[in-house]
């Protein structure tokens, strides 16, 4: 049986994706979030007694200016090295193999593939052996199938264990199509497990034989929530045990809150609060994105931009002593109303809905508006472009604020 | 709709209220400020649209708590009753009942009431005093857009709307802002970002400092090596400089050597070793020549002195002799002895015979003595003396006897004479008979003591227990009353009255047990009197009773009885005495017979041991005795006579041999021989004299022998010393001392500059080990122009130099490790892309947020664009209408340029005017028009009726009444529910019913 780590996207010098404003016990944390999952997997490889650990690309988070990493990558090896503990590396999109990433150099333990792939041989104390695969990307860019540049050895006794850093073609979830492959070709290959790398969400392709992507060791954006690590492998010839080592420090976390049934401010918060003790572990830090939806008779409040800032200081103010930190709120609570028979009306209201509708319909429209900020000399630098669902969200807002703000003078 | 009657069941002042409602066009309803029109107002409005919600007046009635009501109207030919109370929700429970029997809930009211919701009814349907008051306090510009933004949707202000938002996107964002939340942030991000750019540059320096280091560490390694080369070349140079003095001295030496003609060998220490032969040679033949007179002078002494030839034979018979004397001298005085004890012995015999010759010659040396006869005599003799003093008992036993038996007849007679005789006897016996009875009353009298006694002995008792039982009474009573007292301060008075009643009780106890105590005593004391009285009487009639005769006569009987005993007594007495002199008579006879025999004994005795017969035994006793003696003392003379003849025949003996050693000797003649004691005293000094001149000769001889053997020695060695100093010569090859002795200094000199030499080799040896180096070093220091020193102080100034260089290099290396391990360490970078990243975060988000509010100003522009294009035109054409019949045909258009939110009015002269340049009055005609205009328009099927709340109560005469006219026109086909406080507006509205609504709400409020 052999016994090893997979780990991928480690990502060190990835900066976590927060907002300003944020107290330096959360920043720190953040800050060392990668370097402090990936110790903390090196000490469970070391703790376990693993016979190796894989590392699926995307060490560092980018190609250059990644010595700090480098150099913490040293020293962890150096840990492994001493409990002669072997650590296989295959640089990914992010950190594809040139001298930039090779400026520090490494423990003699440490085996870097090639940009051509090779297999590396391996053979523990009670003659068990090993094959491993992998290539390195030459460059940032590699659009390449990857699937014939693997030869599996003609050794059968031998476990064959393929690294790659990849992008499955059925996975589609925002991640470059690099070193595109289809499951069923992998699986034609015939090794025993395939360590992958590049899609930051866990996941187990298929089980026998194991094709696993474990994720990403530390969650860098909201939307990678959940616990975050790698896998401890337990591989026999036709049994594979996957134990997932949790080992992220900061934690992202999506919270939704229904605004339904909460008349006044106080009761939503304390509904919020509520919500909280379910996820934290005490020694995480939870970075959340709350979401209020629904509607109900808070919503005309919560669409008054200094009501949004007054509740999210106060909730962060609140939810600091939970080690959680309220990254944002998403506001996307509607007014009391029926939208489609407001549409159906011959008025102001209905105009204002089926309006927004025909602009949601098409971009064009929205760039126009849009474009006195995204068009600005400056600032279209570092504004990212605009998802569909972010167009969607920009409008519906709009729209409900639209008509909030309306109904409201009618009231007063 | 035409409403047909209100049913209020409880909404704020009003509980179970009904108004009911009649077909004519307008309804007024009247009454005073405060009378709850607007309570009213909002209890329709809260039926048909929901009550209102929690922070808003909710009309909830203080007194009951039935809240809510109903509302019945006729639409589209049905009659509808929709009643609203207090429900689940805020807005409350709906229930709506058509006539035609059909019932339902919220979702069937709202599809009577066509979807119309609570703003647009409010904005349309009812006309309030604000919407008029308001024209008057507003500017022109914002007039055009409130008349504008009427024709809307009546009174909400979008354009109000659209400022707002414009706002919040200004505060975000200026395309040329500086200090906008975005521009800020970006400002911010383009300092982060540069920032990041420097540390990226700094980053990008790795690589240079990393070939850096090499270069550097390679010339670090390259000067150390130098640095080593040249400290060996200056620890090399420093040795030739301790070497050339060494080197030169060395050469010297060399060229000396080989001008000199070498000694091969030498003895070693030749001159001292000649010296040191030649002295003992002088010291030993002196000291020959003086042991040789010692000598000689020697010997003649010893033949001064001589010897007695047989000196040792003499010696030990002198000392024999001499001990020997001692022993003369005790045996000549116990001779002495011996012959004075003779003498007194011959004495002694004599006297003892002397002694004994008074009964004729008894011749002591006749007389056979020894203890078998002696022993007879003694057995003979003892008989005698033991029979002799058993006789003299007997005679005085006799004698006693005889005296006994003679006092024992006396008493006989004595006792015989006291008898009495037996008539005297009988009237003796008859007088004491009377006297029995005294015993009775003797007993009595004691009994009577005893119980005297007793009773005495009770009374005591009793009188003691008395007294200790009154004591506790009297104890119990005080305790008991102290009690009470202390418990005075802590309990009731009844607890006290209890302890004081039980303390009286005690004490009045205590005083009954003394009056029974007195009772007791007094009746002891009664029995005592009578016991008394009773021995009185028993006593005297004892006393009184016998007569002296009586007594007498029984004392004179026993006396008799006494005397006849003692006469039977005494005469016993005699006849035993009588008895036993006769018995002591027989014995005396028969002891004399036996003496006599004894004396027969000792005759016959005498006479067989030669002793004078008949001698009294006393005498034979002395006699023997003193013949005892002489015979001992004979015996002890003859030993004695014995003795004194040795002792002579010893000294005798003694003196001749003494007398023959003094001739041995030679030293007496025989005739000269003077006294014993002298003669041996002589004899020993003599052999004493001899004896130490014996002593002295010997040790003269000792002394010579030595004396010859130190000579025989001395000349040995002198011939050892002649051969060694012969044997220096030939070793040093010289034929004399002279010769000797030169060569021998020569020899000297060579020696020492050989030390030299091989001192210098040593030292120079020590400073360079290595024989060729040092051979090399030796050769090259031999140049005349070799300079060691100046040439290692060239090398040190060149180490010198390159080790400042290396120490910069050094420094640098310091230098460089120190930015490689920062670059590779420092988190610093990361910190600013995690910050740049923030601000990106940030910067998405404000974004976004002013991507909400553009997009809302947007939307709000299109729809009043589209407003403007196809609704506007329809309003605006019932606008004019109405306008023109309101302003009495004097304003005939109206115009609304499209998208340039404001109207234009033109009067029946053609001119054109903005609206803020006509009267207000004319603004407020206008106002209506487009208000009834929007109603009018309105998509509804049934004509909902219009609400008119004080609305013309600031508006002139002539206007108001083309408004009336006007209402009056439209209520034909609307139903029109007019609200006023002023009777005055009411009548001209000429209509037919009026509601009042003070009244009865004063009378509900009482």
């Amino acid at each position: 049986m052999l016994r090893f780590i997979h780990t991928a996207d480690v990502h060190l010098g990835r900066p976590v994706k927060s907002r300003l404003d944020m107290p330096e016990k959360f920043a720190e944390t953040a800050r060392e979030a990668a370097y402090v999952s990936f110790q903390k997997i090196i000490d469970e490889a070391l703790s376990r007694q693993a016979d190796f650990v894989l590392i699926s690309g995307d060490v560092y988070d980018q190609e250059e200016r990644s010595l700090r990493g480098q150099w913490f990558i040293k020293k962890q090896a150096e840990r492994l090295r001493e409990a002669g503990i072997p650590l296989f590396i295959i640089h990914g999109n992010h950190d594809p193999l040139n001298n930039k990433n090779k400026m520090v150099s490494m423990p003699d333990n440490v085996h870097i593939f090639p940009s051509e792939p090779e297999p590396y041989f391996l053979e523990k104390n009670n003659g068990e052996k090993a094959y491993i695969y992998g290539f390195s990307y030459p460059q940032k860019a590699f659009y390449e199938n990857p699937v014939p540049l693997f030869k599996k050895e003609n050794d059968m006794e031998a476990y064959h264990i393929g690294m790659l850093h990849g992008q499955e073609t059925q996975q589609s979830d925002g991640h470059e199509p690099y070193a595109p492959f289809a499951l069923k070709d992998l699986l034609q290959l015939d090794l025993d497990y395939w360590a992958l790398g590049h899609i930051h969400k866990r996941q187990t392709l298929n089980m026998h034989p194991a094709v696993v992507y474990p994720g990403n060791v530390q969650g860098g954006t909201r939307k990678e929530t959940g616990e975050k690590g790698a896998y401890f492998v337990e591989l026999e010839k036709h049994h594979t045990n996957l134990h997932f080592l949790d080992t992220s420090l900061l934690q992202w976390e999506k919270i939704e809150v229904f605004i339904n049934d909460h008349e006044t401010m106080d009761e939503l918060i304390a509904a919020i609060i509520d919500k909280i003790p379910a996820i934290i572990l005490k020694e995480k830090v939870y970075f959340t994105d709350l979401k209020l939806t629904g509607n109900g008779p808070l919503h005309e409040e919560l669409t008054d931009s200094a009501s949004q800032q007054e509740l999210l200081e106060l909730l962060r103010e609140e939810l600091v002593s939970y080690s959680v930190w309220v990254d944002r709120i998403s506001f996307q609570t509607a007014p009391y109303i029926d939208r489609e028979k407001l549409k159906k009306q011959n008025d102001l209201l209905g105009d204002i809905i089926y309006t927004s509708e025909i602009l949601k319909s098409s971009d064009k429209e929205l760039d126009k508006t849009l474009k006195p900020v995204f068009s600005h000399p400056v600032m279209k630098r570092y504004i990212d472009r605009l998802t569909p669902e972010d167009r969607e969200e920009i409008i519906t807002q709009a729209e409900s604020r639209l008509i909030s703000s309306l109904m409201k003078e009618v009231d007063q | 709709m035409k409403l047909k009657k209100v049913h209020i069941y409880g909404f704020g002042k009003w509980e179970d209220m009904t108004w009911e409602l009649d077909d004519s066009g307008i309804q007024i309803f009247l009454g005073s400020n405060e009378s709850g029109k607007s309570t009213f107002m909002s209890f329709i409005q809260a039926v048909l649209f929901g009550f209102p919600k929690k922070g808003d007046n909710q009309y909830i009635p203080r007194n009951s708590n039935a809240y809510g009501g109903e509302l019945t109207f006729e639409t589209i030919g049905e009659t509808v009753t929709v009643k609203r109370v207090k429900g689940r929700r805020a807005k409350g429970e709906v229930s709506v009942h058509l006539d035609d029997g059909r019932n339902g809930g919220e979702e069937l009211l709202e599809r009577i009431l066509e979807n119309l919701d609570l703003n647009t009814f409010r904005g349309i349907f009812h006309f309030d005093l604000d919407g008029l008051n308001g024209l008057g306090s507003l500017n022109p510009e914002d007039l055009n857009e409130f008349l504008y933004d009427a024709g809307f949707s009546g009174g909400s202000s979008v354009t109000h709307l659209e400022k707002e938002l414009q706002k919040e996107m200004e505060q975000l964002f200026k395309p040329r802002g500086k200090k906008t939340e975005l521009n800020l942030l970006i400002n911010r991000m383009q300092k982060k970002e540069q920032e990041i750019k420097n540390l990226e540059e700094r980053l990008g320096q790795y690589e240079n400092l990393k070939s850096d280091l090499n270069i550097n560490e390679e010339n670090y390694a390259r000067n150390k090596e130098m640095l080593k080369k040249l400290n060996t070349a200056i620890n090399e140079l420093e040795k030739h400089i301790a070497l050339l003095p060494l080197v030169t001295e060395y050469r010297g030496l060399e060229l000396w050597f080989a001008e000199e003609d070498m000694i091969d060998t030498f003895p070693q220490n030749a001159h001292e070793r000649l010296d040191s032969v030649q002295q003992e040679l002088i010291n030993t033949s002196a000291l020959l020549k003086e042991e040789t007179l010692r000598a000689s002078s020697l010997e003649e002494e010893m033949e001064a002195m001589a010897v007695h030839p047989s000196l040792q034979e003499i010696k030990n018979e002198v000392y024999a002799k001499s001990h020997q004397f001692e022993s003369y001298k005790k045996s000549k005085n116990e001779l002495r002895e011996q012959e004075l004890y003779r003498n007194s012995a011959v004495n002694q015999m004599d006297r003892l015979e002397k002694n004994w010759q008074t009964k004729g010659g008894i011749i002591f040396s006749d007389i056979i003595f020894h203890s078998y006869m002696k022993h007879e005599f003694t057995r003979i003799k003892e008989e005698i003396v033991n029979e002799r003093s058993d006789l003299a008992r007997a005679e005085n036993e006799k004698n006693r006897l005889q005296e006994e038996a003679e006092s024992a007849g006396k008493e006989v007679e004595r006792a015989e004479s006291q008898i009495l005789d037996e008539e005297t006897r009988q009237e003796l016996k008859k007088t004491s008979a009377s006297a029995n009875k005294t015993p009775e009353t003797e007993w009595e009298i004691k009994s009577l003591k005893e119980r005297f006694g007793f009773i005495t002995e009770e009374k005591t008792r009793q009188a003691e227990r008395d007294r200790r039982q009154q004591n506790g009474f009297y104890l119990l009573s005080a305790l008991l009353l102290i009690m009470s007292l202390a418990l005075f301060n802590f309990t009731g008075p009844s607890v006290v009255f209890i302890l004081a009643g039980l303390s009286a009780g005690a004490l009045a106890g205590g005083l009954w047990k003394r009056s029974e105590a007195v009772r007791t005593k007094n009746n002891y004391e009664t029995q005592l009197n009578e016991i008394n009285e009773r021995l009185d009487f028993l006593s005297h009639e004892l006393s009184a009773d016998g007569a002296i005769s009586s007594r007498e006569a029984e004392r004179k009987l026993r006396e008799d009885e006494e005397n006849r005993l003692r006469y039977k007594e005494a005469l016993h007495r005699y006849k035993l005495s009588e008895k036993r002199l006769t018995e002591v008579e027989t014995e005396t006879e028969r002891r004399l017979g036996r003496i006599a025999a004894l004396n027969g004994e000792l005759r016959s005795w005498a006479i067989e041991y030669k002793l004078p017969p008949e001698l009294e035994v006393t005498f034979c006793e002395g006699l023997l005795q003193a013949v005892e003696e002489w015979k001992q003392t004979e015996s002890e003379l003859e030993k004695t006579n014995r003795k004194i003849s040795l002792l002579q025949e010893e000294q005798n003996q003694f003196k001749e041999e003494v007398a023959s050693l003094s001739e041995k000797s030679g030293f007496f003649s025989n005739n000269e021989i003077p006294d014993l004691q002298e003669a041996v005293s002589s004899l020993l000094n003599f052999v004493r004299s001899e004896e130490t001149r014996e002593k002295d000769l010997n040790r003269k001889q000792e002394k010579l022998s030595s004396i010859k053997e130190n000579i025989s020695r001395l000349k040995f060695e002198k011939e050892a010393l002649e051969e060694k100093k012969a044997a220096l010569f030939s070793a040093a090859r010289s034929d004399g001392e002279e010769e000797f002795r030169k060569r021998a200094a020569q020899f000297e000199r060579q020696q020492k500059m050989k030390d030299r030499e091989r001192d210098l080799r040593i030292q120079m040896k020590t400073i360079q080990p290595d024989e060729t180096e040092l051979k090399r070093a030796y050769a090259a220091l031999l140049d005349e122009n070799a300079d060691p020193s100046a040439e290692q102080q060239e090398k040190k100034d060149e180490y010198a130099s390159i080790e400042t260089e290396n120490d910069k290099v050094v420094e640098r290396l310091v230098q460089i490790k120190k930015e490689i391990s920062h670059l590779e360490k420092d988190g610093k970078y990361e910190e600013l892309q995690m910050e740049f990243s923030q601000m990106k975060e940030e910067l998405q988000y404000l974004v976004k947020k002013w991507a909400v509010l553009a997009t809302g100003n947007d939307l709000l522009k299109q729809v009043k664009a589209v407003y403007e294009k196809e609704r506007q035109p329809e309003v605006i054409r019932e606008t004019e209408s109405l306008f023109a019949f309101l302003t009495n045909g004097r304003y005939t258009r109206v115009y609304a340029p499209l998208g340039e939110k404001r109207f234009i009015l033109e009067r029946n002269d053609g001119a054109r005017f903005d609206p803020s340049e006509v009267s207000r009055g004319t603004c407020e005609l206008l106002y209506l028009a487009i208000r009834f205009a929007l109603a009018s328009k309105y998509r509804s099927e049934s004509s909902i009726p219009l609400f008119m709340d004080e609305t013309f109560v600031n508006m002139d005469k002539l206007r108001r009444s083309r408004v009336n006219e006007l209402l009056k026109k439209i209520s034909e086909s609307r139903q029109v529910l007019f609200f006023t406080c002023h009777e005055h507006l009411s009548e001209e509205v000429q209509s037919g019913i009026i509601h009042q609504l003070g009244e009865e709400s004063e009378a509900a409020a009482g």
